[in-house]
């Protein structure tokens, strides 16, 4: 019967508190499911394994190659009417994870303007200036280097994160079309169609405007 | 720009390229291939001739087709319309779009980047404290030609060490960036600039030192760092670009002149302190 209930609840999409011995408890939230679960099809698998690296390393290529995958899925290529079903809601779940990483990552408080820098000019210390980037040993005077060392570190990340937030941007802006393309060419009018897109938008997707779009996309037909 | 039909310039000839020998004849649709530059600027964007990295729309007139590919790019998308990629190597690369009756393609040139350059920052004070022989400007970085987009690229500088006599002698080997540092992070670039090329988005700071001394008169010296960038697609492998030099003149009345890459300033002791740069 638990057993049961787990599985109702990772279908709804629910976060699950699941003790294990030993252990701290670990949060499963459905896009969670969708980027490390099992898949039917090899294509979503693939890149759902992107995704998982993106989540990992932050790397925003991987969210392209996950978008150039499933942008090779040919669901009529499917013969078996069930398992162009499932490909197809898979395709959708790995769709929308991809979009819900995009979302969770990018920093609405993103300045494009607030350029990084090459380097970090040391503090002038007497009247001794080293040229930027220098190794912080050179430098003698204990707080001085301490200030420098850690101005290289926010440079470094800062550097990294326009980087990740300028791809990402860039991807919104590239995937999200082809994305709503899918639904809008893979999901007819008739209820139970709508309802796929609707559920699976309503467990996966936490921006108002992105869902909103999804099921208009759902809801028009070419 | 629009591809080629295979109907007039198939080799085997006749109307029906891709018909089954002995088979009845199909009469060949006409099949076109229209290109479109993802990004707007340079402003021609059916141009043929496209940056590594750069993307380009592409739209059959036949829907019902299959897209291949030749030569070192990705191609996605499927149905009337896909999207090709260069990848990171120049060449020639040739998309093709296969339907029942008809074939199509279109060819480009794909280029990598030429020497690079930098100038100073518009608008952006130099650096200069008053009565030291020392000057910097934040520098702008630049991936010629204009006449396609870089901005899939990714740009980094790789470390390096101080050649450096007289004045700055007590700089010598020192390094550009941290000692057990290998390169900088990676830099994502911009739009392409009329005249100029593509803007990496990035500020180098670009600052000669000053070691201890009074003066004038000082001691005339020179500090030179060898300089490589290097550029990647797609997050794979790096591909170096020209070497350039970052380097800093000082003579005895304590004029400072530093260059990088084409990027030039001078100050002399007695110019009031650059601003807002910190000490």
């Amino acid at each position: 019967m638990k057993r049961r209930w787990l599985a109702s609840a990772a279908i709804l999409g629910l976060a699950l508190a699941v003790p294990a011995a030993g252990q701290p408890s670990a949060r499963t939230t459905y896009l969670d499911k969708v980027i490390n679960g099992k898949h039917m099809s090899e294509t979503t698998a693939r890149a759902a394994a992107q995704l998982a690296e993106f989540e990992q390393k932050k790397e925003p290529h991987c969210l392209q190659a996950a978008s150039e995958l499933l942008e090779t899925i040919d669901l009529a290529k499917e013969a078996d009417a069930m398992k162009r079903l499932t490909l197809r809601r898979e395709t959708l779940e790995t769709w929308l994870a991809l979009l819900a990483l995009i979302d969770r990552n990018l920093d609405p408080n993103f300045n494009p303007q607030d350029l990084p820098s090459t380097g970090v000019a040391p503090p002038r210390v007497g009247d001794v200036s080293y040229p930027p980037g220098v190794d912080p040993s050179v430098i003698a005077d204990p707080q001085a280097r301490q200030r420098y060392e850690e101005a290289l570190k926010q440079n470094t990340r800062k550097a990294e994160n326009y980087r990740i937030q300028t791809w990402l941007k860039r991807f919104d802006e590239s995937i999200s079309p082809k994305a709503e393309r899918f639904v809008r060419m893979s999901y007819t009018t008739v209820p139970g169609d709508q309802r796929e897109v609707a559920e699976t938008v309503k467990k996966l997707i936490k921006n108002p405007q992105r869902a909103s779009a999804l099921t208009r996309a759902a809801a028009q037909k070419q | 720009m629009s591809g080629t039909d295979s109907n007039s310039s198939n080799p085997l000839g006749g109307a029906n390229p891709t018909g089954s020998p002995g088979g009845a004849t199909r009469k060949c649709t006409k099949c076109t291939i229209t290109s479109q530059t993802a990004v707007s600027s340079p402003p021609d964007r059916a141009r043929t001739t496209i940056g590594v990295g750069e993307e380009v729309n592409l739209t059959c007139s036949n829907s019902s087709v299959a897209w291949s590919v030749t030569g070192d790019a990705v191609l996605s998308g499927g149905g009337a319309s896909a999207t090709l990629q260069a990848g990171s190597t120049a060449g020639a690369v040739t998309v093709t779009a296969t339907g029942p009756t008809c074939t199509c393609s279109i060819a480009f040139t794909v280029i990598a980047p030429s020497d690079p350059f930098m100038e100073p920052k518009p608008g952006a004070d130099l650096k200069h404290h008053h009565g030291r022989p020392d000057c910097g400007y934040f520098g702008k970085f630049y991936l010629p030609p204009d006449t396609v987009s870089f901005k899939n690229l990714e740009v980094r500088e790789k470390n390096s060490k101080c050649v450096a006599d007289g004045f700055y002698k007590n700089f010598n080997n020192l390094t550009h960036q941290p000692a057990g540092q290998t390169e900088s992070a990676w830099f994502t670039m911009n739009d392409c600039v009329a005249g100029k090329g593509t803007l990496a988005n990035l500020d180098d700071t670009i600052y000669s030192g000053a070691p201890g001394g009074a003066g004038p008169p000082f001691e005339a010296g020179t500090e030179t760092f060898p300089i490589v960038w290097e550029y990647r697609v797609r997050g794979g492998a790096a591909t170096a670009l020209k070497q350039f030099e970052h380097k800093a003149v000082v003579d005895a009345a304590g004029k400072c002149t530093m260059t990088k890459d084409g990027a030039s300033a001078s100050r002399v002791p007695d110019d009031p302190k650059g601003e807002p740069w910190p000490d």
